[in-house]
């Protein structure tokens, strides 16, 4: 990544995107990638059919998610109920469909994965920054901050702050929050070390520059490249533990359903309907595969050193 | 040395009272500990009897100080579920938890290991490639998802093995490997980038320059270096899962610490869940501190940093 050395409206921001020795402008150069990977293309198509189900499900699902019929309960895969309705994955113990119950969950399992990325990244690399800018005292209380926050069991924690503050989707995504964001700020940290020491961030200072504007103007762009990698696999992080969470009894209830939680029903008719508890399974694994492989591509993309 | 040993120790208590710290505030949430702590049929006479007896009528740092003497001396509470102190409760609850993290941390590193080094002695190869991609599965699927899929392949359709509970020796097969297949993922690629990077170091160059065989070299050369960063992982890991096998110890019905305390949390009986958090943050805190120390005697230029 190019670092930038002028702030705004000087020369270095009116200079159009670099580009590669092949000419492309990076966004192209991104585009490129993608298509010609097997691994991101693959991740990029199942990320999609993610959100097309989760903002259009209303559309996509072929019924009603919360619609019981206890005539038509723990019907197999490919059944017709005595009303003509067809049901592709079969009703659950309540006679709901099964099919339109995942498509729905695919809703919750997304708003937390975004949302815990967002929080955590904001958390995270205000820490990273902070702490690798400034260094000493700063750093070392912030970097003894991640250890405390490591050291606390994440699920049992997240369990009992929900079982005391009660469970609600803000609580949910604030305390998932709380337990991804030392992997970011320890990332950024170390990366800003070495930016600091960097020409650019001398010559800024040179200039008289607040450390504040230095941080976000200069040096943030050129630490973002791991920052984007490390979003990709906490939205993935998220999903599952929401998803445990859910399996646990503590996820979100009421209408909106989730693919923990059906997971969770569908383990006490294993004997009799295996497939209750495969199918939110496969969605889960599925979403988290496909996310896990952009983020791996992504990594490889940006940074080959860090291929693994 | 002996300064890089005295400057970890002190950041391990620090870590150590910060964590009570959380621990103590955890009951604050609420609001009021008192009607946290005591079971739900008691009555506002015995709550406000609670609350002057434990000190919560105190102000705030007051009782985290008391807190502080009193978990130092032993005491984590009482359960009102079981009727007894937490403590002995939750180190009954213990080695089962050891018990499982253990085996599943070896089951891990026995898979993780020789697919690590093939992936990286046949690097961009598909055997590579297609290693890399089920380490990339096993990291995406979910512990408790595996868990049942094993149940009901195991022992609802094939009958080899029993559902929960750990009465017989093969209790811990589907727990274990359950758990320990969401680390094979991570621990393979580890394993591989560390050859790969010893790999190219000169002293292998130089044994294969001697003309020893390629087994000979990535055995007795690389991988003794190669699994150096690994130990450090396995230890972090180890700690992790001492306190972190809370689902699927409810998977299997797990008698471990994880099982006592989602019960807990589903009982109200918060001591347990305090002492639980409080004591895998400890398990994890010394896990850590002992590798680290560990890792200077294996190799004594980190002290010297």
């Amino acid at each position: 990544m190019s670092q930038r050395i002028a702030g705004p409206g000087t020369l270095a921001e009116q200079t159009p995107p670099p580009r590669s020795a092949g000419g492309l402008s990076r966004p192209a150069e991104v585009l490129l990638g993608i298509i010609t990977s097997k691994k991101a293309m693959f991740g990029i198509l199942v990320i999609l059919m993610v959100v097309i189900c989760a903002v259009f499900s209303p559309w996509i699902a072929p019924h009603d998610p919360a619609a019981q019929s206890l005539a038509f309960r723990l019907a197999p895969m490919f059944s017709t109920a005595p009303d003509g309705t067809f049901h592709l994955l079969g009703t659950d113990h309540l006679g709901r469909d099964v099919l339109s119950r995942a498509i729905y969950g695919a809703r919750v399992g997304l708003i937390v994965g975004l949302s815990v990325a967002l929080i955590a990244t904001f958390i995270g690399v205000t820490i990273g920054l902070v702490a690798g800018y400034f260094g000493g005292w700063i750093d070392a209380v912030l970097m003894r901050l991640c250890d405390v926050q490591l050291a606390l069991p994440a699920i049992l924690l997240a369990i009992a702050i929900l079982a005391i503050t009660g469970v609600s989707l803000l609580n949910i995504v604030l305390i998932l929050a709380l337990t991804q964001w030392v992997a970011f700020a320890r990332v950024v940290r170390s990366a800003t070390l070495s930016e600091r020491e960097k020409e650019y961030v001398l010559a800024a200072r040179a200039l008289g520059f607040g450390s504040a504007r230095i941080i976000y103007r200069y040096i943030l762009p050129n630490v973002f490249a791991p920052i984007i990698v490390i979003a990709t696999f906490a939205v993935a992080q998220a999903i599952i533990i929401e998803a445990a969470l859910s399996f646990l009894g503590l996820g979100i209830s009421g209408a909106t359903p989730s693919w923990g939680a059906m997971l969770a029903d569908g383990r006490t008719y294993l004997a009799i309907a295996p497939s209750l508890a495969t199918i939110p399974g496969l969605f889960i694994t599925l979403s988290v595969v496909g996310i896990n492989l952009f983020g791996d591509w992504l990594r490889d993309f940006l940074d080959p050193k860090l291929k693994m | 040395m002996g300064s890089y040993v005295l400057s970890r120790l002190a950041q391990a208590v620090v870590v150590l009272l910060a964590v009570a710290f959380i621990t103590f505030l955890l009951l604050h949430l609420s609001g009021d500990p008192a009607l946290l702590l005591m079971p739900p049929d008691a009555t506002r006479a015995q709550v406000i009897e609670f609350r002057t007896q434990m000190g919560f009528d105190r102000p705030f740092f007051e009782q985290f100080f008391q807190f502080l003497g009193r978990i130092l001396s032993g005491d984590l509470g009482y359960s009102w579920r079981f009727q007894e102190p937490v403590l002995p409760l939750v180190l009954e609850r213990l080695p089962a938890t050891a018990l499982l993290a253990v085996t599943a941390l070896i089951f891990s590193l026995i898979i993780a290991i020789p697919v690590g080094v093939i992936s990286a002695v046949k690097r961009d190869t598909p055997i590579d490639n297609a290693s890399m991609v089920l380490a990339l599965l096993g990291q995406s699927i979910p512990g408790f998802w595996i868990g049942i899929m094993l149940i009901f392949l195991f022992s609802v359709k094939l009958g080899w093995l029993p559902t929960s509970g750990w009465e017989t020796p093969q209790s811990i097969i589907l727990p274990a490997v359950t758990l320990g297949l969401a680390l094979v993922g991570r621990n393979a690629r580890l394993v591989r980038s560390s050859m790969l990077e010893v790999l190219g170091e000169d002293y292998v160059k130089a044994a294969r320059a001697k003309g020893l065989s390629e087994w000979r070299v990535v055995n007795h050369h690389a991988l003794k270096n190669a699994l150096l960063p690994v130990v450090t992982v396995v230890g972090l890991e180890l700690g992790i899962l001492l306190g972190g096998t809370v689902v699927i110890e409810v998977v299997f019905a797990w008698p471990g610490i994880g099982m006592l305390s989602v019960q807990a949390v589903t009982g109200r009986d918060y001591p347990i869940v305090q002492a639980v958090i409080l004591l895998s943050a400890v398990l994890f805190t010394l896990t850590n501190l002992a590798v680290d120390l560990l890792y200077t005697r294996i190799d004594p230029r980190i002290g010297y940093k």
